[in-house]
């Protein structure tokens, strides 16, 4: 009994804690933005360098000694420095690319998932559950308006003064703003959850919709797609629609923009001249495999797929060749969902 | 991510303040009729529940097991009227084996035995069973230990002696009435930190066969306690924007109020023959803020993430005993009307709601059940309980929903044979239906053997098999709901002893257990979709629970009003997850599951003189690994967990009153800390309460 009074008299607790240390990154590589539990404030960034196969875990908390939030969503780089979108956390941070420091945050936003830079003084950020898409100041890390969109919006594309959004959460239609006014100038339906879409090296924008992912959806439930969108007409010029109520997701494009990449039960592939969608996936995933995002390497055409195994431990990231052979696996963060190459 | 009432683990990609209340007691003339299986005595801390009625008719429902049968931890009077503000899962975190896992102060609570998940334990309240039909689990933070007269704690394959599905054990609620005869009342009134406000008011009139026992309780807290939070970096920049010096902030709980209430009947008749009648009446009110997580940035006040719950349970019984046997039935519904809103102010009056979830759940509830005993050395028990589900949930957000019945039914028999004043065997045999699904036949056997008679030393085995099926949530919540799902299943075994022995001023007991437990089809719920936007349920994994409960406790009389008590628990409970997910690249095979401490252990030390009492409590839970890889580090686990609370207490008796002032210490030691990742926890606060018991005779 004395030893236990011992222990409980003599014993105090640790908080979760965060040690600050020194970061060094290179250029060249590629973040892996990694979501964490959600709710356990668990987000975290990864740094991968291609050329030595080194991963750095974890590069914002133990550069600022604090974690980095609740659901890291998105990550871009502009002006020189890195934009962690961490949507649970409802913050945006800047950080210095070399040493993973912060510089500033822009709070005040609801569920951000998404930031694209206009210019040094002004970007946009997308919302889950906000109907509208916040025009922010990076240079004050302020919100200075919103453009009204009336759905929430998820990507975003700049092309020739404008941008291009799709509706996925329960949505069903591109946007094509102005963002000169900030104002919805057209937009377009585009089958059932829109979910990514790319720029394709003749101009035209291709989106993949889920379909609305399973039966009993509200927002609907059909076989999902990919379209071909003229964006001078701004109109569907080729709508491909798959076999199956396969779940799709993460359609990216190859540096050249004339091959196009997406996830469904693996890796697909299909060049943009083509007329109907391929019969099997370029990488099948392997039993036991949960791809959850996706990238292409525009220097070597290397394709990186990340997968988050059971959501509550470190993820994997496998990495192809152009040709589909694999060339690396990986360990990251919890859940890793977004890639960002720092060129 | 999904944004309906799912109270399940997820992980996706999306994600008022007041003025002190007072005491309102509701007054409901209810005719009740309690039964009344089981004496128990109230003991009281001075200056907390200064109750000196006895509590004379509990509603222990049917048969009473022998001390041999199985692993049985009962919680006393002491612990359970320590003070007022104290909810079932404080109680159960300092006095039992019991895993106890809280979010926060007044906050989701759930509790779970011998490593197994919270969902396989299984709480009956006056015979119902009450956990939630949607996630499976009870909220013990929502059961007020002032209004639990008695709390059994059957562990393990124990708990098939009254419900399947405790896959690691049941919890068993009593309540009853109490004054023997005439009027009794008793209110204690708590002040505390934080602007914490906690009233309770008893109210016992008997007579003759009849008595009645109406009890209010009301909590209220702004609950907005201030903390460093060293999960942030507060900026100062300069006019250039460049940050220049940058610190941990000290920032408020926000968003964390709580108000609940709830008002307990309780009512008996007994006759002179030895039929007991009684009904028990329990309704519930809260309402609850959800806290922002410490990684939260968003602005004070911008926002609502909010909960409402109202829920009426009420049972009715009937019990007659006779030499040879006893008879018993009862019957109960439950009602609870559930709300979750959450919602973000977008600016210029805009709101963005992200979910707007209610829930409607009706439980019709049979049971009855008979004991025949013959020649003194045979028992037979059957018991037979049927339950009717009914669930409408519907989230306004996505539009998703689901409305749906399920039928339940079980029954048990069992067989007691005590070939010799040492020896007890018992056969049992529990069949279940979960709406259409017949389970297996569900078998257990239990041994006792007396040792050594004089220090009451027994030792005891058992081996049973049980089941679990699905919840309502885990077969249709939409998304997700998986109808396929298959019941988790799996073997117990548990041999132990136990002892108590007293001599003229000291006495000493101590039980010990060894147990061992697989689990088949273990329910996980998994990301799927496009997007990996919601979750589903899926049976993966196979879990191997085992370890050691020990408990001891000592108490002396040291004569002249001097009396020291001490009552400790340790548990070693290794949980492992032996198949892992069946992802490639899955490295949680082999591992302990997620927020199951290998080791936890608490202690409650008295010493009491005269009409002091100073109580002091401590509770200690290992590292307890958020990542199902078992990462040590600060996102993949929780630093163990110590914890001291002191209680002084002193009574005071007037001619026309008896008076109790208490005061209360927690977190006696100031400790910063999280028991779930990024919730924050209060620093060393305090609680007064003043006790009045008028003397109307």
């Amino acid at each position: 009994m004395v030893p236990a009074l011992s222990l409980c008299l003599f014993s105090c607790m640790d908080s979760p804690s965060y040690e600050k240390e020194e970061v060094g990154i290179g250029s060249g590589g590629l973040f892996v933005v990694n979501e964490g539990v959600y709710g356990s404030g668990t987000a975290s960034l990864s740094y991968y360098d291609p050329h030595t196969g080194e991963v750095q875990d974890h590069v914002f908390s133990r550069a600022n000694g604090v974690p980095l939030g609740d659901v890291a969503q998105s990550m871009t780089i502009s002006g020189g420095a890195g934009w962690i979108v961490v949507n649970n956390s409802r913050v945006i941070f800047s950080v210095s690319l070399s040493d993973m420091v912060e510089r500033g945050r822009i709070t005040g936003l609801v569920s951000p998932r998404h930031i694209l830079f206009l210019s040094d003084s002004k970007a946009y950020v997308t919302d889950l559950y906000d109907t509208g898409i916040a025009v922010v100041d990076p240079r004050t890390y302020s919100v200075t308006g919103a453009v009204r969109t009336g759905s929430p919006a998820e990507q975003m594309i700049l092309r020739d003064g404008y941008v291009y959004a799709n509706c996925w959460s329960s949505g069903t239609e591109i946007l094509k703003i102005d963002c000169t006014s900030d104002k919805v100038v057209d937009s377009l339906e585009a089958g059932i959850q829109p979910c990514s879409m790319v720029f394709d090296s003749d101009g035209s924008l291709w989106v993949l919709s889920d379909g609305g992912g399973w039966e009993g959806n509200p927002a609907g439930y059909v076989k999902p797609s990919l379209l071909k969108i003229g964006t001078e007409e701004f109109a569907v010029e080729q709508e491909l629609v798959f076999d199956g109520y396969i779940a799709v997701s993460d359609l990216v494009a190859s540096d050249d923009g004339k091959t196009l990449y997406w996830l469904g039960s693996g890796v697909w592939k299909m060049d943009i001249s083509s007329k109907e969608l391929p019969d099997a996936p370029f990488i099948p995933s392997e039993p036991g495999q949960t791809f959850y995002a996706l990238t292409a390497n525009s220097e070597d055409g290397d394709i990186y797929v990340a997968d988050a195994v059971d959501y509550s431990q470190d993820g994997k990231v496998y990495r192809y060749s152009s040709g589909g052979a694999l060339k690396d696996v990986f360990s990251v963060g919890i859940c890793p969902g977004a890639f960002c190459w720092y060129r | 991510m999904s944004r309906g009432l799912l109270l399940v683990p997820v992980t996706g990609r999306d994600g008022m303040r007041g003025l002190l209340y007072c005491m309102r007691c509701i007054a409901a003339a209810v005719l009740v009729l309690q039964e009344g299986a089981a004496l128990c005595r109230t003991y009281c801390l001075p200056g907390t529940d200064s109750s000196s009625t006895q509590i004379v008719a509990a509603s222990v429902y049917g048969y009473r097991t022998a001390a041999w049968k199985g692993v049985r931890t009962s919680l006393d009077s002491l612990s359970l009227k320590e003070n007022i503000s104290m909810s079932l899962a404080d109680v159960l975190a300092y006095n039992s084996s019991l895993f106890v896992k809280q979010s926060g102060r007044a906050a989701f609570s759930t509790v779970s035995f011998r490593g197994t998940s919270p969902s396989h334990t299984q709480v009956l309240w006056n015979g119902m069973k009450i956990n939630s039909p949607m996630p499976g689990m009870a909220d013990f933070s929502l059961i007020p230990s002032f209004l639990t007269d008695r709390a059994d704690l059957l562990h393990g394959g124990s708990a098939l002696q009254e419900v399947s599905g405790g896959l690691g054990g049941a919890v068993l609620l009593y309540t009853g009435t109490g004054a023997a005869d005439g009027f009794s009342t008793q209110f204690v009134q708590g002040i505390g930190s934080f602007l914490t406000v906690d009233d309770f008011l008893r109210m016992d009139y008997g007579s003759g066969g009849f008595s009645v026992s109406l009890r209010a309780v009301f909590s209220y807290s702004p609950n907005r306690f201030r903390y460093v939070n060293t999960k942030k970096n507060e900026n100062v920049y300069d006019d250039d924007m460049n940050i220049i010096s940058t610190f941990h902030p000290e920032e408020y709980n926000e968003n964390g109020k709580y108000r609940d209430g709830h008002l307990l009947l309780d009512a008996s008749y007994r006759t002179a023959s030895g039929d007991r009648l009684g009904l028990s009446v329990w309704y519930t009110g809260s309402y609850r803020q959800l806290p922002k997580l410490m990684v939260d940035y968003s602005d004070v006040g911008d926002f609502v993430n909010d909960q409402d719950e109202n829920t009426l349970r009420a049972v009715a019984s009937y019990s007659r005993s006779s030499g040879m046997a006893d008879i018993s039935v009862s019957a109960g519904y439950a009602n609870t009307l559930f709300r979750y809103d959450h919602a973000f102010d977008a600016g210029n009056g805009h709101w963005s709601q992200m979910t707007g979830a209610s829930a409607r759940t009706d439980t019709f509830f049979l049971r009855g059940g008979a004991v025949w005993r013959f020649s003194g050395r045979w028992a037979l028990r059957t018991d037979v309980s049927a339950y009717l589900y009914n669930v409408h949930s519907s989230e306004a957000v996505s539009r998703q929903g689901y409305d749906a019945a399920r039928p339940d039914a079980g029954v048990y028999v069992s067989l007691d044979w005590k070939p010799s004043g040492r020896l007890g065997l018992s056969l049992s045999m529990r069949e279940e239906l979960a709406g259409r699904v017949l389970s297996l036949p569900v078998p257990a056997f239990n041994a006792g053997f007396l040792l050594w008679r004089d220090a009451g030393l027994h030792v005891k085995a058992s081996v049973s098999r049980n089941y679990r099926y699905p919840t309502l949530n885990d077969m249709y919540f939409l998304p997700g709901g998986n109808p396929e799902l298959k019941p988790e299943s799996g073997f117990s075994y548990d041999a132990g002893y136990s002892f108590s022995k007293t001599w003229d001023n000291v006495s000493l007991s101590g039980e010990g257990t060894w147990f061992d437990s697989r689990i088949n089809g273990w329910i996980l719920w998994l990301p799927y979709g496009t997007g990996k936007n919601y979750y589903t349920p899926v049976n993966l994994q196979a879990v191997h629970a085992y370890g050691v409960e020990q408990k001891a406790g000592f108490s002396l009389d040291a004569g002249r009003g001097l009396s020291v008590d001490i009552d400790g628990n340790y548990t070693w409970s290794p949980s492992i997850n032996v198949s892992g997910t069946g992802r490639k690249g899955d490295t949680s095979a082999g591992k302990q599951l997620v927020y199951v401490p290998v080791h936890s252990a608490s202690l409650v030390a008295a010493l009491t003189f005269r009409s002091w009492t100073l109580l002091y409590k401590w509770c200690w839970y290992s590292r307890r690994y958020v990542m199902s890889s078992n990462e040590s580090g600060p996102s993949g686990s929780v630093p163990p967990y110590f914890m001291n609370d002191v209680t002084v207490s002193k009574g005071l008796e007037f001619r026309r009153a008896g008076i109790s002032l208490s005061l209360a210490v927690r977190n006696l030691f100031n400790e910063s800390y999280e028991t779930v990742l990024s919730r924050p926890m209060p620093g060393i606060n305090f609680e007064f309460f003043l006790g009045i018991t008028p003397k109307w005779k």
